[in-house]
């Protein structure tokens, strides 16, 4: 009972308690945000491109494409390890006299692997997203006189590409950023044979589309230079369709797994059963386009979109470690002059019958008592904190994260809550061990001795 | 380990030095001492002649280098460290020259100290009332009633000691060691220490007490002088 009235007092009474406090206070709050800001971006980095690329991508680095995909498609959709599948045309285009990157998506499947239909701005909460014009279009009269064909072809925009401010663009889509208003976009793309050579007029094929949407992934790489149109179009478009002659071509065909299915293991099985597809055109001349297909999980597909920012979070986490450190040495000085300041009281204590351990319980309890408010209050003001990041920084008129750089416009506002619990056990730990020290060595101390201290 | 005697205490060839440096000064050397249940005895000798010394070492806060020291009948340098803080507990009582209270208790807190260190958590909790209905008297009795929730920085240097007397009082202790209880004092707070002694003293309380003023230890009922490491 007495310790407890000894721990109550020296904490109330202390000044040089309260400092301690601070300093637990300041040190468990720092560590809490940076690492729960870091963490979220690098669960959203990876969550994004997860998201964006399916579970699994079989894809070849090339313009050219590969063949012989249709049959291979059939055979994945008969796993059942599988969900969804979708080809993908993948290839460069110009737009305005900007390049970008143009793909060739089946809106369904690709929205079945990718969830694209949810980064829709237009589209986001439509039943049966689409590429494709609603048939009663009036066109503007100044047009040129179009084929029902060319009336349909859709086209969806990266958010990035039109503008980096998201609310300009959501106000852009409610006016101007119409499908019924028919925006023109000129794309020219330049088709290339299987031999990897310019075909067509060899000038460029250039296709008008019409804007229906923008879509915002995430991964600032696509949404600032990307656009989406229909697969048969651009298939049609690039030559890939085979009407050259040669098997028709792909660029990547995505795969989601079902729930619950292991991704490597998937990814093992796949893998395999690739080999042994491409195994049966070993004698075609066009084998070569298939022997260099990569299947990949989406980490290792986007890994260089991943490790950066993975590389930046270790960096991080290092720095911020050797900075608690530092601090930790700093606290242990305090808790130090703390109880050495009251090792006359312990010989007292002990005086009057009070048993070592006794003592340095008091002593240990100081410490973990200082440790556990200390560190309630680092907790709750660094949650805040995070999560109140963004009014903060929008308070002052600060802009801390670039868009462009980090695949985020926002600071990661959400807490990791058994990270945050690791933290607080941590620093509480600390500081009962950095009283221990201290207390171990009053003990040791005899109560004349102690009682001669001044 | 016990044997009876009619001492409550005794000590039987103490000695203890100490080294500073390389030079070796031995402080006690063969001291005997041997104090009867309710005596009032008084120790004094010349500054440095080792008077505190032996008060620590008879009060279990220091050990010495050789010699017994046997309270009531019990050798107190035998026996395990929990027995030795028991009987600093519960069978002594030290007042120090300069008053030891403890600067984040009240004057209160200071008093019952001993004893809430006694009681477990719960045995404490309901023991709590008996023992604060003491404390208000020994705080009554030594005059300090409107002191009770005072911090001990707060109070008077003669104030201070009336207090760490309550508290060296609080468990009823069997021998009462004081080390120049009134040699930081003015002769009027001295004096009202000095009375509640005598008070205490005849009312059975076997007190050991320093002081190298020769009227205080008059009021004992025996002298002895430390000098050269040995009482007589
Ligand atoms: N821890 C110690 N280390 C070294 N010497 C010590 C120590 N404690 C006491 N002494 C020495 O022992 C001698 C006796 O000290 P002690 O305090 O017992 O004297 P005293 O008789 O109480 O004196 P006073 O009347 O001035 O209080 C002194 O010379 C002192 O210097
Ligand atoms: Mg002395």
């Amino acid at each position: 009972m007495y310790k407890l009235l000894f721990i109550w007092r020296y904490f109330m009474k202390r000044r040089m308690a309260w400092m301690a406090i601070v300093a637990v206070t300041l040190v468990v709050m720092l560590i809490v945000t940076i690492l729960n800001i870091m963490n979220t971006i690098l669960n959203d980095t990876k969550s994004n491109n997860h998201r964006w690329s399916g579970d699994i991508v079989i894809s070849r680095d090339s313009l050219v494409g590969f063949p012989y995909y249709e049959n291979f498609l059939t055979k994945l959709n008969e796993l059942n390890a599988i969900t969804a599948t979708t080809p993908v045309i993948k290839t460069y285009a110009i737009i305005e006299l900007n390049s970008l990157q143009v793909y060739g998506i089946q809106m369904e499947n690709f929205s079945n692997v990718t969830d694209f239909h949810k980064t829709l701005f237009h589209q986001k909460n439509s039943e049966n997203p689409t590429l494709i014009l609603p048939e009663n279009q009036t066109l503007r009269p100044d047009q040129h006189p179009l084929t029902a064909e060319q009336k349909k072809r859709g086209c969806i925009l990266g958010c990035y590409w039109i503008t980096t401010d998201l609310e300009q663009l959501q106000l852009a889509h409610e006016t101007r950023l119409r499908p019924e208003r028919q925006v023109p976009i000129d794309i020219t793309i330049f088709p290339i044979n299987s031999k990897g050579s310019l075909t067509g007029s060899a000038l460029g094929e250039t296709q008008r589309f019409w804007y229906m949407d923008a879509c915002q992934t995430g991964l600032v790489d696509i949404d600032q230079a990307t656009a989406y149109v229909d697969f048969d179009e651009l298939q049609k478009l690039t030559f890939m369709d085979g009407q050259d002659g040669s098997p028709a071509r792909i660029s990547e065909i995505r795969i989601k797994c079902k729930p619950g299915y292991d991704l490597t293991e998937t990814h093992t099985k796949i893998q395999k059963l690739w080999d042994n597809y491409i195994a049966t055109f070993k004698n075609q001349t066009d084998y070569h386009l298939l022997s260099d297909v990569k299947v990949q999980t989406w980490e290792l597909y986007r890994r260089s979109f991943i490790v950066p920012v993975e590389k930046e979070k270790n960096v991080m986490t290092v720095t911020f470690s050797i900075l608690s450190v530092v601090s930790a040495f700093i606290i242990l000085a305090i808790f130090y002059t703390i109880v050495t300041e009251k090792i006359k009281d312990l010989g007292m204590i002990k005086s009057i019958g009070g048993s070592n351990w006794g003592v340095q319980q008091i002593f240990i309890g100081y410490g973990f008592s200082i440790g556990l408010v200390g560190t309630f209050f680092g907790v709750l003001f660094g949650c805040l904190l995070v999560i109140n990041s963004n009014h903060i920084l929008d308070f002052f008129g600060i802009q801390i994260w670039n868009p462009k750089i980090y695949a985020i416009d926002k600071v990661p506002n959400t807490i990791d809550i058994n990270q945050t619990i690791a933290i607080a056990l941590v620093a509480i730990l600390f500081s009962t061990c950095a009283a221990i020290i201290p207390a171990m060595k009053a003990g040791k101390l005899k109560i004349v001795e102690a009682l001669r201290i001044d | 380990m016990s044997t009876k005697s009619k001492y409550i205490l005794s000590c039987q060839n103490l000695r203890k030095g100490f080294t500073i440096g390389s030079e070796r000064r031995t402080v006690l050397n063969d001291c005997n001492l041997n104090v009867e249940p309710g005596e009032f005895v008084a120790i004094m000798g010349a500054s440095g002649s080792g008077k505190s010394t032996l008060l620590h070492i008879l009060g279990l806060l220091d050990q010495p280098e050789q010699g017994t020291v046997m309270i009531e009948g019990k050798n107190v340098f035998t026996i395990s460290k929990s027995q030795q803080d028991k009987i600093r507990n519960q069978q002594i009582g030290f007042v120090f020259q300069f008053y030891h209270l403890l600067p984040e208790l009240t004057v209160e807190e200071n008093v019952i100290l001993p004893s809430m260190i006694s009681h477990s958590f719960f045995s404490w909790l309901s023991n709590k009332s008996k023992v604060k209905k003491r404390a208000s008297e020994l705080i009554e009795s030594v005059g300090l009633t409107k002191q009770t929730t005072q911090w001990p920085n707060t109070l008077s240097g003669g104030e201070r000691q009336r207090t760490a007397l309550a508290r060296a009082l609080i468990q009823n202790p069997q021998i009462l060691f004081a080390d120049e209880p009134t040699g930081n004092l003015d002769s009027v707070a001295g004096k009202a220490i000095l009375e509640i002694l005598c008070n205490l003293n005849r009312s059975g309380q076997t007190i050991v007490m320093v002081t190298h003023d020769k009227a205080v230890a008059d009021l004992a009922d025996r002298t002895l002088v430390l000098h050269e490491g040995k009482l007589s």
